[in-house]
């Protein structure tokens, strides 16, 4: 009896041990099914607000490092046929979304098309990157558009007044310091500022022309920085077509040939597990950090 | 079901744990007695823990692949959802032995809370047959009826054992025993309900109206 006992111990711990080997396998692809084989779609998300460099541990968004990298594997891997850009943002840093859109660029020219499926926001920044896509498909109600440049900056000086801050500056030229909220904005850094946003406004205008192939004129009826429902982006040529995530995928795979239901491969770097217990209080934190802090901002497109 | 006086611990005088887990699934009354009087907490904490982590890690590695949930994705987040849920359990089943010894008190029980806690403790080892079983049935392609049936029949394995863990380390009845672990389930469900439609009732003036 105790050895018919022990004897199910072992049994049911082998067979533990056992799967808990195929189930690891299995979730890492080398079961059948699960890469490898053939010509697979690759996924790549741009989520949240779109950063340069590292995203922060307690922001949640899409660094411009990591999409990047996660293009540049679908790009060099043979075994990928065409990309999914699963795209969830209200936009970002402009030079960020800059980059971004320009790897996508080069996994086109590589030959492989790229469709973007927008969630519940692809605005600004997001849209940016869409537009330099093969085909949009948003879902009626995405919001996106918002084709415009903002940059911030704040007068604090009656804030310092109150806590007794006093600033000395020191500079080698006369707008060193431009957007210190430690005093008012001169009318040269007014126009300095206001060149920057419409350099910037030209760049996103002029890859909205050419991925939509519309005039910049066009566009720039467009580009006051309103947002847009979905379906009223595909009245305006904005958008391709209608449609969720699934139905993007339909539609990629007929672009690129393959069967209909194809092998989708997150190209995403798993991150450590530790950093997904952290991702549900960045959620929390986020909000209140984002609200905050900084005084003079980099120009965003959002 | 038999009384308690009437159950001899098996288990040799010294208790021995790699008998103790598959006892469990073939002679469960014998071996929850056993367990009872020797009260190895620690290991039905590590029981706890690991089935319901390696449950949960398994459910996921089958039906991760086709989520396109953006950056919880992979092996990593699976990891960490699963030691999430260990530990929730691992509470739950903390909580459960205290609610269980204060009923189990005032029904007029006499025993010992840590042989309780490791009694159910170890009532959770047909869990883990249960999440190797559906994990096969899911490589093998079977239905979420089937399996779903499994895991049913799974729960009332480990509900029979948890009534004979309370029976026996509380000297009680097996209708009391039921009533031990009953309560507070009758008593949660009704605070949720009440709690849900306490907020249904304070939150729907400040919901948007569609005119």
């Amino acid at each position: 009896m105790a050895l018919r006992r022990k004897l199910v111990t072992w049994l049911l711990l082998g067979t533990t041990g056992l799967i808990l080997a195929v189930a690891a396998l299995w979730g890492e692809g080398a079961a059948p099914g699960k890469g490898g084989r053939g010509q697979a779609v690759a996924l790549v998300t741009v989520e949240g607000v779109i950063t340069g460099g590292t995203v922060d541990l307690f922001i949640a968004g899409s660094s411009a490092g990591s999409v990047m990298e996660q293009l540049r594997l679908a790009r060099e891997d043979a075994s990928i046929a065409a990309v999914l850009l699963r795209i969830n943002s209200p936009g970002g840093s402009a030079a960020a979304s800059q980059e971004i859109a320009d790897e996508v660029k080069r996994v086109r020219e590589a030959g492989k098309p790229v469709v973007a499926s927008l969630g519940d926001a692809a605005a600004s920044g997001g849209y940016w990157i869409a537009a330099v896509t093969d085909r949009i498909v948003a879902n009626p109600a995405t919001i996106t558009g918002s084709i415009g440049v903002i940059m911030e900056t704040a007068d604090l000086r009656e804030l310092y007044d109150k806590i007794g801050i006093d600033f000395h500056v020191f500079k080698s030229g006369p707008l060193k310091d431009m957007g210190s909220p430690a005093r008012d904005i001169t009318p040269e850094e007014r126009d300095v500022f206001q060149g920057m946003v419409n350099d910037i406004y030209s760049q996103f205008v002029q890859v909205v022309a050419e991925g939509r192939r519309m005039t910049e004129e066009e566009v720039r009826r467009l580009a006051d920085g309103r947002v847009f429902t979905g379906r009223q982006a595909v009245e305006l040529g904005l958008v391709d077509d209608l449609g969720n995530y699934y139905e993007a995928l339909r539609i990629l795979a007929e672009m690129a040939g393959l069967p209909p239901q194809p092998e989708v491969r997150s190209m995403a770097k798993p991150a450590p597990w530790w950093r997904h217990l952290l991702t549900v209080v960045s959620h929390v934190v986020a909000p209140w950090q984002q609200s905050g802090g900084a005084v003079y901002r980099l120009p965003v497109i959002r | 079901m038999t009384g308690p006086e009437s159950v001899a611990p098996i288990i040799g005088k010294t208790f021995d744990p790699w008998e103790a887990i598959g006892g469990v699934l073939t002679s469960p009354v014998q071996t929850l007695a056993a367990v009872v009087a020797a009260k190895p907490v620690g290991m039905a904490a590590g029981l706890v823990f690991a089935i319901s982590a390696f449950a949960t890690f398994l459910g996921l590695q089958a039906g991760v692949e086709d989520l396109p949930v953006p950056g919880f994705q992979g092996g990593a987040a699976t990891l960490a959802l699963s030691i999430l849920v260990g530990m929730v359990v691992l509470a739950l089943w903390f909580m459960q032995a205290g609610i269980g010894v204060l009923l189990a008190e005032l029904l007029g029980g006499v025993g010992t809370s840590l042989g309780l806690l490791a009694a159910l403790g170890f009532a959770h080892l047909p869990s883990l047959v249960a999440a190797l079983v559906d994990f096969l049935m899911g490589m093998a392609g079977l239905g979420q009826g089937l399996r779903g049936l499994v895991a049913f029949a799974a729960l009332v394995w480990v509900l029979v054992l948890q009534v004979h863990a309370v029976r026996l380390s509380y000297s009680l009845s097996t209708g009391k025993a039921v009533a031990v672990l009953v309560i507070p389930l009758v008593v949660a469900v009704m605070l949720a309900i009440a709690v849900v439609i306490a907020a249904g009732l304070a939150v729907t003036p400040l919901l948007p109206q569609w005119h």
